[in-house]
Order: structure tokens, then C-alpha cells, then sequence
């Protein structure tokens, strides 16, 4: 019971702590007057500064890192059911790959950050489509042909991402590219938070809505069917709302890895394997592990660590542990 | 018999014939060898890497993969030496604008300076220039194998301009020397200019200066880069207190530097200075409170790398920090003189304007 | 529905993996309320014959019908309501708890997006409880030996509150008690008047239950009938090319007789 309060309120608070830190710095009785004032009347006597670095920097950030921590979540533990696989995760089938050469493409072509973030959305879209395409057999799409056609599609979209990496103009657009596909939420403002975490709420909301299903799943496609699941339209649900939520958070941050894979697991640890406990808990820890993460990027240096490198130092030796701990069952 | 005759005769021409193919090919192989060998004087030149490089005393093709020196070669009248460049080089409108056989050099580095060999070989350089970045690039020992001899020089700050400059002239030949060394003259020159007012700017009067490395995906310049030298030498403090070009910064470490002023180094220049004046999260900010956002020039290269322009940069600069101290100096006279005698370009008001706005002619 | 009306109708069943026919014109009827037994060697298409009546494969020619609907042409969901299937293989991938894996059976009865409720727990509980294994009800699935596993499988499928219940080979990979229990299981469900068909490799199964048997060979019915009918020594022979011998024993407590076949005294 306790943990399952904790799984709930985690995220708002540290969601709350999040908004006092940070590079600039601000007392934390002015930030907390501030927040305040959005709800009571209270005299204005915090610099303007305040304002615009709580509401307009901190906050819409803040937000985005939940969102986007707890989308990758639920769509890795998603797809690891469907899959029924521990090692997938939400780039499975070529969703980050496309997304990354439609935002090098935007950066050639110096468009602005919201024609950017359309580029990347679409062209992650783009490329899931044509894996699902590729996947179809009697108009079935097996497990091992959704993977197989997600890697052909992921190191095409990854050759033409070179391509586009050797044509850039070294000074500036190749620099752009590279720290955007390293990961970062420094373009987050209130108009992308607008956008995009609608798009990702509803992607997840779809995946809360059939996670009992997911159950039935997992078992396998046969099994399932032989339940009375509409196995094709199950995973085509899955699938079309895994990319929604995916796309939609590589158009907001780049190419963050690592963390699809390894909450699942922890969330599995916590919970059990049941997608009507899973589901939910994996937003729940997606959103404030992000929010840690992201906190550490933006305040430990001067210079904005890579989210994308982040997680990959924590998550990868994590996963390691996790791998011996469980010796390789799913206990 | 006299067919017989006639089959005698056959065979002597056939063995004469191929006793003066083979020896004419020997002839020729050993010509070729010897012009390589000897025919060709050769100076001994010492890079910046301290290595004693080979150079033939006449250069007549050089193949140059550092962006920014084609247009100091440009601007030493060799231009149409270079054999091989970047796309980077080849892009820039002033510089096509200058010189349009540019495009018909082929591209045959990419942008880290990587180059295949028998591209390379088959433009038949007789130097390469090269900026030097520590290593030596991949395949420099198969150049080295075809003889082809690579030439490295200085560029991490402002003062190893003119070292570049002085090196790059002294390969290309006597007439580029003599250029390099008006060049540096004037470098010189500008920079004395500059320092004898900026040397007696206190700290506090000195602005803060962000420049922007990159648009879309905010990347700016620190110390310790050439950006941060003509940024003292103009008066001014480099805002952001990070190593390096182009790195990454959040948007709440660039409003605790406050910048007094912004220079947006990245192309489109204005277009990217337009969204930073009109974000909501850059409103606070003192430079764009102040209005003093400012697009960096563009011509033959940026001016604010390791540009020929450079030495119009610190004029530019010192002018734009501190209007008041400079009152005197007209930037436009500067460019269209320094356009005028170092690339023999007459500039009217209006091309004088794109240089400004770092747009294409 | 009186027992013993027909309620499966296979009429000139085909059923061709790509040019390799496997099933070559099957007539059959399913009796409400019997244990069918499907007997044959690997290679019959006994398990290719059981998927087409569970509409798990989809026949090539003839059709197969439950009640008056052809089997293929249902929904997945409509279906699992009145077919219940029993796979042969099942390997776990995630520890779910046993209670979790029987109330996946109830998806039949719930929309696309719905969940079971209290109810539906309570039915899993009851069907837990029918087939022995109870106490087993939090028990991971992965840390189950075979013979539990099938049973609570057989729970799961218990659940759906099918007409029918295919099992395919229930008995393979069990230990000699296993097969008892599960033997034993599936007899006292068909007591209750479930109609249950399965695949077997052991004639003796099919003699035990006492219901009809239908014996294969390449693809075709050797004999379909009461067991003890048609589990003769020449069916047997036909069907599994080798010699079998039927022998009559005396029944339970003395009481009546029942027969059991060998291989082994056939000499």
C-alpha cells in the first residue's frame, strides 16, 4: 500500500523540487512565493527574473521530462510484452533512427525549432510505418518480422543520417546535429509543452486502456488468439501508440535511450508482471527518474550534459546488475 | 628464297621496334623519376608541428582542406592554385562571388579533413595546407608514400592568424609571401588600433558577450577560442565561462551569465537572431532588454573564425561593443578598403550590406 | 441442448501446408457432452485436425461448424466464448501469478478495452478449485511443474464457459501420476457435461474414458466410433503399422469388464 502511494505522489514532488533548482540562482523563498501566487493573491516582490526563469524555463522543462520519461516507460514495458522480449525497447522498430535524419534534415535545411520538432514527429512515424509495411505476412506481422524489418529500417534511416552528417557545414550545422541527437531539454518552451504532451498523453492513454490485454499477449499470439484477442488489432494499437508517444518525445529531446529498457525492469521488480499494476508504475518511476536525470544535466556543469549520454552511463551498468541479480529469468 | 627474305626483314623491324619501345619507356620512366628526383628544387619548410616538410620552390597547385585559410589563399591572389577544397570553402556566396572557378574545384575533403587518397592524388597537389588539431590525419601515410607532402599551421587563437597567414604565403611563392606580409601589416595594425583605447577599458565597463556557435540547438563559444581573443581585444568579457567552441548550454546558465551583448555567429544570422529576440525565455535577458543582439559579418569567410576577415572583425567588434569609444571609425570605409586592395573588389553600398548581414551578394 | 445431439459438424475437411495436403476429406461429428478421442501416430494431422475445429488454422476445403455457425467465419472473441483450446506447448515468459493467467480467460466476455472485476476473480477462484489446484492460486507461473501447469491451464480455458474444450496431447511431457490426475480431471468435467475433445497417442486413454474414438492415419479416419468398437487389433495395426494386441479386464471391484491394449504381449 505504501508503495503504491509513494509510485503516486513521487513524481509531483519532485517535480515541485525541481522548480528551486538550478544554474541560476534564485532563493527559494521567492520561488516558493511565486508558485504560491499562482493559486492565492499575493504582493508581487520577487524580481521579474524569477518569474520567467520559474515559469518559463523550469517549469515547461520540468514537465517535458516527465512526459517524455514516462512515455518511453510504458511504451518499452509495452512493447516488451508484446514482444515478449527483456531486451526490446521503444527504438525497436526504427522509430529514433527516422526521427534523427528528419531533424538533420531540418537543421540542412535551417528550418526553426517547431518545423524541426514536425520533421523529427513525422519522420518517425514515417519509419514505423514502412516497418509495419515491411512486417506483414498474410496479413499477419509476426513478432521476429516486426524486428527484423525494424532493423533494416533503423540502419537505412541511420546511412542516410550519415549522409546527411557528411554534407553538413562543420562550424554550425554539424555541431546542431550532433548535440540533437545527443539528447537535451533545452528546447522546451511552453508552446513545444503545448504540443507535444498532448501527443504523448494520448499514446499513453491508449496503452492504459488495453494493458489487461497486454497480459493475454504475452503469452503469445497463438495463445492469445485462442482467448478471443484480436491479436493484429491489439498490436497494431500498441504499435501505433508506442510510435505516437516515441516520436513525439525524439521530436522534444532527441535520441534518449536506455530508459524504454531499464524502468520496465525496475517497475517489474516493484510491481510484478501484471500490465494493470506494470503500466502505471512505469509512469510513475519514467517521469521522476527523468526528472532526476534531467535536474543533474541542467545544474551539475556549466555546459549541458547530453541526456542521452546520462542515461546510457547509469543505465547500461544498472542493467548489468539487474542482469546478474536475476540471472537472466524474469524473476 | 624470297619469302623467306621477306620474313627476315619482318622479324629485325619487329625486334628494332620493340627494342625502342622498351627503351622509350625506360627513358620516360626515368624521366619521370627524375623530375620528381631532381628537376624540381626543392625548399626545406618547417610546420607548425615541427616537422620538416618538402615543398617543391615552385607551387603552382595546392590542395587545402581548412575552410576558413582558401580564403586567406584567395586573398593572396592564388586562388586559382587550389586543386582541391570542402564543400564548406566552395559554399560561401562571397567567396564564389570572387572567384567562381571555384566551382569548379573539386570537394574532395569532407568536413573533418578526410580525404580518399586516389581522389587526392589525382588532383596531383604539390602541397597540402592543413590546420593542425594535434594528429595527423589518416592518410597522411599514404600521402607520404606518393610523395605528396602536407603542410601544417596554427589555429587555436587569434595571434596564430598571423603565423598562418605569414606560413601559408610562405609556401604558395614570393608574390603570396609579399601579400601575407602587407596582410599582417595590416592585422597588426588594426589590432594596435583597437587595444590602444580597449587596454584602458576597466573590468566594469567591460561587457559581457555571448556568441552563438549554432541555431536551432543552442551551442555557444567559451575561452580559450579564437572567438574569445577578438572578444577581449574588442573590450568586452566572454559571458560564457565554459571551454571551447560550440557547446551546449541550457537556457537558464545563459540567464544566469546575463549577457550584455549577444552576436549570433551561425548561418542564417538573421534568421537565428530573430528567434532568440523573439523567445519568451530570452526576455529578461539584459542584451535583448538593451536591444544589442547583433548579426556577426560574413564575406569571403566568418569573419569571426579563422577568417582573412578577421583582421576587419576587431574593428567591427570594438565598434559594436563600444560605439561611444570608437566614434571615429567608419567600418564601412575599413571594408570597402580592405575589400579593395586584398581582394581587388570594389564594394558598393549595397554589397557592403550583405557582408554586414552575412546574407549572399 | 439435450447430451449427445451433435454439436460440431466437420464435413470434407482439407487442410494443405502450402502443396502438402494433410488432411484429406474429414467427416465428423461431436457429440455434446462426450470425450473424443483422436488417436493416430505423428504425421496423422491429428494436431492440424484439432486447430481446424478450434479455428486456430483455417480449413482449406469442407467446413467445420458449432451449432449452425461455420467455426471461421467467427470473431476471435465469439469464438474463445464457445471454444476453449488447450495448447500443447506453453512456455511462460513472465511470472505471472496462477490466478492472473486463469482470469485471461474470461477475455471472451469483456470488450476490447475491458478488465476483469470481482466477479470474473471469483469465477477464476471457483475454476481453481474444480480442477484441484487451489492452493497453487499465487504461486508464479514459471516456478510450476508440467503437470500443475496444464491444469491450470485447463482452469484457464474453464473459465471461458465454452461448449467445447480441445486439448491437444494433455498428457505429453507428464510423469505417470500427472497423466492420472489429468486423465481423471478431464473425465469428471465431461461428468458435468462439458464436451471435450482430445489428441492422444495412447489408445489406452481412449479405452479409460470410455467415449468414442476416432483413429487417423495420413490424414484420413481409419474408424470413428465407441471406443471399445473400434479399438480392435486391425484398426490398431492399420493405424500404427505395427502390432498391437486388445485385451478384455476384468472392470473395477470385479464389476464388468474393460479393455486395455499392448504392444508388448503381441507375440
Amino acid at each position: 500500500m505504501t508503495r503504491r502511494v509513494v509510485l503516486v505522489v513521487a513524481p509531483f514532488v519532485l517535480l515541485y523540487v525541481s522548480l528551486f533548482v538550478g544554474r541560476f540562482d534564485i532563493a527559494p523563498e521567492d520561488v516558493a512565493r511565486m508558485l504560491a501566487s499562482l493559486v492565492v493573491s499575493i504582493p508581487h516582490d520577487w524580481p521579474e527574473s524569477v518569474a520567467t526563469i520559474v515559469l518559463q524555463i523550469r517549469l515547461p522543462r520540468a514537465l517535458m521530462a516527465m512526459a517524455v520519461g514516462a512515455g518511453l516507460s510504458i511504451s518499452g514495458a509495452a512493447f516488451q510484452g508484446m514482444f515478449r522480449n527483456p531486451l526490446v525497447s521503444t527504438d525497436v522498430l526504427g522509430v529514433s533512427a527516422a526521427a534523427g535524419f528528419g531533424a538533420a534534415v531540418a537543421i540542412l535545411l535551417d528550418r526553426s525549432l517547431l518545423q524541426l520538432q514536425a520533421f523529427a514527429f513525422i519522420f518517425g512515424l514515417l519509419g514505423v510505418v514502412i516497418t509495419y509495411m515491411l512486417a506483414r505476412v498474410y496479413r499477419t506481422t509476426p513478432a521476429l518480422m516486426l524486428v527484423l524489418s525494424g532493423v533494416i529500417v533503423a540502419a537505412f534511416f541511420g546511412a542516410l543520417l550519415s549522409g546527411a552528417k557528411f554534407v553538413a557545414d562543420p562550424e554550425a550545422k554539424l555541431p546542431a546535429i550532433t548535440y540533437w541527437l545527443l539528447g537535451s531539454f533545452n528546447a522546451s518552451t511552453v508552446r513545444s509543452v503545448v504540443t507535444i504532451v498532448p501527443a504523448i498523453a494520448v499514446g499513453v492513454a491508449g496503452l492504459l486502456l488495453v494493458r489487461w490485454k497486454l497480459n493475454l499477449l504475452s503469452m503469445g499470439d497463438d495463445e492469445a488468439r485462442a482467448l478471443g484477442v484480436r491479436t493484429e488489432w491489439l498490436k497494431g494499437i500498441v504499435i501505433a501508440c508506442a510510435t505516437l508517444i516515441t516520436s513525439a518525445a525524439v521530436s522534444a529531446c532527441g535520441v534518449v535511450g536506455w530508459v524504454g529498457l531499464v524502468i520496465p525492469h525496475v517497475a517489474r521488480m516493484l510491481v510484478g508482471p501484471d500490465h494493470r499494476a506494470l503500466l502505471p508504475a512505469t509512469l510513475s518511476l519514467g517521469a521522476s527518474y527523468m526528472l532526476v536525470i534531467d535536474g543533474l544535466a541542467r545544474t551539475a556543469t556549466a555546459v549541458e550534459i547530453p541526456i542521452g549520454i546520462l542515461t546510457a552511463i547509469i543505465g547500461a551498468p544498472f542493467f548489468a546488475y539487474l542482469l546478474r541479480r536475476t540471472s537472466a529469468t524474469w524473476q | 628464297m624470297r619469302s623467306d627474305g621477306h620474313v627476315d626483314v619482318l622479324m629485325t623491324t619487329c625486334r628494332i621496334a620493340v627494342v625502342i619501345v622498351l627503351v622509350g619507356l625506360g627513358l620516360s620512366g626515368a624521366a619521370a623519376q627524375s623530375r620528381s628526383a631532381s628537376s624540381v628544387r626543392i625548399r626545406t619548410l618547417t610546420d607548425i608541428a615541427g616537422r620538416t616538410v618538402a615543398v617543391p620552390a615552385t607551387v603552382t597547385r595546392v590542395a587545402d582542406p581548412w575552410h576558413a585559410n582558401n580564403g586567406m589563399v584567395l586573398m593572396m591572389g592564388a586562388a586559382d592554385k587550389i586543386v582541391a577544397t570542402t564543400l564548406q570553402a566552395k559554399r560561401q556566396p562571397w567567396f564564389r562571388k570572387l572567384f567562381p572557378r571555384i566551382d569548379r574545384v573539386p570537394a574532395a575533403f569532407d568536413e573533418s579533413g578526410d580525404v580518399n587518397i586516389e581522389t587526392l592524388i589525382s588532383t596531383r597537389p604539390d602541397v597540402v595546407l592543413m590546420a593542425y588539431g594535434g594528429t595527423m590525419p589518416k592518410w597522411m601515410p599514404a600521402a607520404d608514400t606518393y610523395g605528396i607532402p602536407v603542410f601544417m599551421m596554427p589555429n587555436t587563437s587569434l595571434a596564430d592568424l598571423k603565423t598562418t597567414a605569414r606560413m601559408t604565403g610562405e609556401v604558395l611563392g614570393h608574390r603570396e609571401s609579399a601579400r601575407a606580409a602587407e596582410w599582417i601589416r595590416y592585422f597588426d595594425g588594426n589590432i594596435r588600433r583597437v587595444t590602444a583605447v580597449t587596454s584602458t577599458i576597466p573590468k566594469s565597463e567591460r561587457p559581457k558577450v555571448l556568441h552563438t556557435a549554432t541555431g536551432t540547438i543552442l551551442t555557444i563559444d567559451g575561452v580559450k577560442t579564437v572567438v574569445d581573443d577578438w572578444i577581449t581585444v574588442a573590450g568586452g568579457i566572454n559571458a560564457a565561462d565554459v571551454i571551447s567552441n560550440a557547446r551546449p548550454v541550457t537556457m537558464e546558465q545563459i540567464a544566469a551569465w546575463n549577457p550584455d551583448v549577444i552576436i549570433v555567429g551561425t548561418a542564417p544570422n538573421e534568421a537565428n537572431r530573430q528567434a532568440i529576440v523573439s523567445d519568451p525565455r530570452w526576455t529578461h535577458i539584459k542584451a535583448i532588454r538593451t536591444g544589442r543582439v547583433y548579426v556577426n559579418p560574413t564575406g569571403v569567410y566568418l569573419w569571426d573564425r579563422h577568417s582573412a576577415e578577421a583582421a576587419l572583425q576587431v574593428l567591427w567588434a570594438a565598434k559594436t561593443l563600444h560605439p561611444d569609444r570608437f566614434k571615429d571609425l567608419d567600418i564601412r570605409q575599413e571594408t570597402k578598403a580592405f575589400y579593395a586592395k586584398f581582394f581587388n573588389h570594389t564594394l558598393t553600398d549595397a554589397e557592403y550590406e550583405t557582408i554586414m548581414r552575412a546574407t549572399a551578394p | 441442448m439435450a447430451i449427445g445431439t451433435p454439436l460440431v459438424h466437420i464435413r470434407g475437411v482439407t487442410f494443405s501446408y502450402g502443396r502438402r495436403e494433410v488432411l484429406k476429406g474429414l467427416d465428423l461429428d461431436v457429440h455434446r457432452g462426450e470425450v473424443l478421442s483422436i488417436l493416430g501416430p505423428n504425421g496423422s494431422g491429428k494436431t492440424t485436425l484439432l486447430r481446424c475445429i478450434g479455428g486456430a488454422s483455417i480449413v482449406s476445403g469442407g467446413s467445420v461448424r458449432i451449432g449452425d455457425v461455420d467455426v471461421g467465419s467467427l470473431s476471435a472473441p465469439d469464438r474463445a466464448r464457445k471454444i476453449g483450446f488447450l495448447f500443447q506447448d506453453h512456455t511462460p515468459t513472465f511470472p505471472f501469478a496462477v490466478r492472473e493467467v486463469v482470469i485471461m480467460g474470461r477475455a471472451p466476455h469483456l470488450g476490447i478495452f475491458g478488465s476483469p472485476g470481482p466477479s470474473d476473480a471469483a469465477l477464476a477462484d471457483e475454476a481453481l478449485e474444480r480442477v484441484g489446484v487451489a492452493h497453487l492460486r499465487n504461486r508464479p507461473c514459471t516456478q510450476l511443474s508440467g503437470g500443475e501447469r496444464q491444469l491450470v491451464l485447463l482452469a484457464r480455458t474453464l473459465v471461458q464457459k465454452p461448449d467445447v474444450i480441445l486439448l491437444d496431447e494433455p498428457t505429453a511431457h507428464l510423469d505417470f501420476r500427472n497423466q492420472v490426475l489429468t486423465l481423471r480431471i478431464i473425465r469428471s468435467l465431461a461428468a458435468d457435461g462439458m464436451t471435450m475433445v482430445l489428441t492422444t497417442h495412447d489408445p489406452n486413454h481412449a479405452l479409460w474414458f470410455g467415449g468414442r474414438a476416432a483413429l487417423m492415419k495420413d490424414g484420413r479416419f481409419v474408424a470413428v466410433g465407441a471406443a471399445s468398437d473400434v479399438i480392435t487389433d486391425a484398426t490398431l495395426a492399420t493405424t500404427y503399422d505395427t502390432d498391437v494386441r486388445v485385451f478384455v479386464v476384468p472392470g473395477r471391484g470385479g464389476k464388468g469388464q474393460s479393455a486395455i491394449c499392448s504392444a508388448w504381449h503381441s507375440d
